[in-house]
């Protein structure tokens, strides 16, 4: 695949399609709006990908280079902390497939020290939504701005909403299906954002195992 | 003097962010509004599994809206107050049937606005827009305290605050709604509403 260097040595622009297209296509498809999605079938030839490389174990608190994109986890894994009073907490991870924007950690807003920790090699897919006036793309990509506006603060609905399950159930479901990320953290932290006690977490984490 | 509709709506957009009422997108927002309606407690403002969704501002009342989960649960998902604007997000961004609801437990006078003309009128009016994401970005910064408080603020401490804020709440409310609220499993909940 050819790529073009931009300004740093991990953020290049794709001269050809990336790998996976349709399902790319298909994820950006599903965030916007149905009456907006002609659109998206209209242009997809169109589209400029950026590619962000992140190593395991960098940490983020602001990524101003995806101010106003969109952008998708192409492969990887990235966990979001914050911080409150003395505790660090994560809220969520995102793996494949995922849409992440960067609002969560703008630096402006950040009061709760939320971090992006790269917890495997990652490559991340992004679009610029900030086009002039007269670009031909100019629809779609305030389409997209607003969806990424509302989904930003719609997906932590979704991890409040899931507190709101049965914490055995979530949880021994969760643990088997992020075994990997479940291995790497330490206990303590798994509790934590599980929302459940260490000796709840042990239990779960038998009876997740044992049936696997 | 009684104000008009559009006025209302226009005040509480410049309240909310700084801007003069007279901002010539507030007036147009408030005046695409339609109403008002009227709503005895009890009432609900809309329900889950409707196909036309609407963003209400709420000019008088309070009330619960709840969230359907996964599980088929309901959750009780937060407070509506005079001045705010609520709606099914679900609704809002995709089209999907709605999967909350709202229900005001003192009289109440609202106005709507169809997810379809909202949307179109964010789309016309880039500086709108402009605002819109500076709110959700606050809003976000909200949720996350939400998330996080869920999860770690004493249980004891986190009721005794929302039932203070909204007195009544295990009213108009059932303790499994609650109890999801704080994230916490029906006994657990009964003990700490002792």
């Amino acid at each position: 695949m050819l790529i073009r260097y931009i300004h740093t040595t991990r953020r290049f622009i794709l001269t050809q399609q990336p790998l996976h297209t349709a399902e790319i296509l298909n994820i950006l498809k599903e965030l916007l709006h149905p009456d907006d999605r002609v659109m998206l079938a209209n242009a997809s030839e169109e589209l400029v990908f950026e590619k962000i490389s992140l190593p395991q174990g960098a940490i983020e608190s602001k990524l101003p280079d995806l101010n106003n994109h969109i952008t998708l986890v192409l492969k990887g894994v990235i966990g979001v902390s914050h911080r409150l009073e003395t505790l660090l907490n994560w809220s969520h991870f995102y793996t494949t497939g995922d849409l992440l924007f960067n609002l969560e950690i703008h630096e402006e807003l950040n009061r709760m020290e939320t971090k992006w920790h790269v917890l495997e090699d990652t490559v991340l897919y992004s679009i610029d939504t900030n086009v002039p006036d007269e670009h031909p793309l100019k629809k779609l990509m305030v389409a997209f701005k607003l969806q990424r506006s509302l989904l930003c603060s719609y997906q932590y609905q979704h991890y409040i909403n899931n507190h709101g399950l049965d914490r055995h159930e979530y949880s021994v479901k969760w643990i088997r299906e992020h075994s990997k990320i479940a291995a790497a953290l330490p206990r303590q932290e798994l509790a934590n954002f599980l929302g459940i006690s260490n000796s709840s977490l042990k239990t779960f984490l038998k009876e997740a195992l044992t049936d696997a | 003097m009684p104000r008009s509709k559009t006025e209302v709506i226009a005040a509480r957009l410049a309240d909310m962010t700084g801007l003069p009422e007279k901002f010539p997108d507030f007036l147009s927002f408030g005046t695409l509004f339609e109403g008002p309606f009227h709503f005895t407690p009890g009432e609900q403002i809309w329900g889950s599994g409707q196909k036309d969704g609407y963003v209400w501002f709420i000019q008088a009342g309070y009330g619960f809206d709840k969230v359907d989960l996964e599980d088929g649960t309901t959750m009780l998902n937060g407070m509506i107050e005079p001045g705010l604007f609520v709606c099914d997000e679900k609704n809002l961004m995709w089209g999907k049937l709605t999967v909350s609801s709202a229900k005001m437990y003192t009289h109440t006078t609202a106005y709507r606005l169809s997810a379809k003309n909202w949307r179109e009128f964010v789309y016309s009016h880039p500086q709108f827009r402009s605002i819109l994401y500076r709110i959700n970005a606050h809003f976000l910064q909200m949720r996350k305290l939400r998330l996080i408080k869920l999860k770690h603020q004493d249980k004891k401490a986190y009721w005794e605050e929302t039932k203070a804020r909204f007195p009544g709440i295990e009213l108009y409310c059932t303790q499994t709604e609650i109890a999801s609220y704080f994230g916490v499993s029906k006994s657990t909940m009964h003990r700490i509403m002792k």
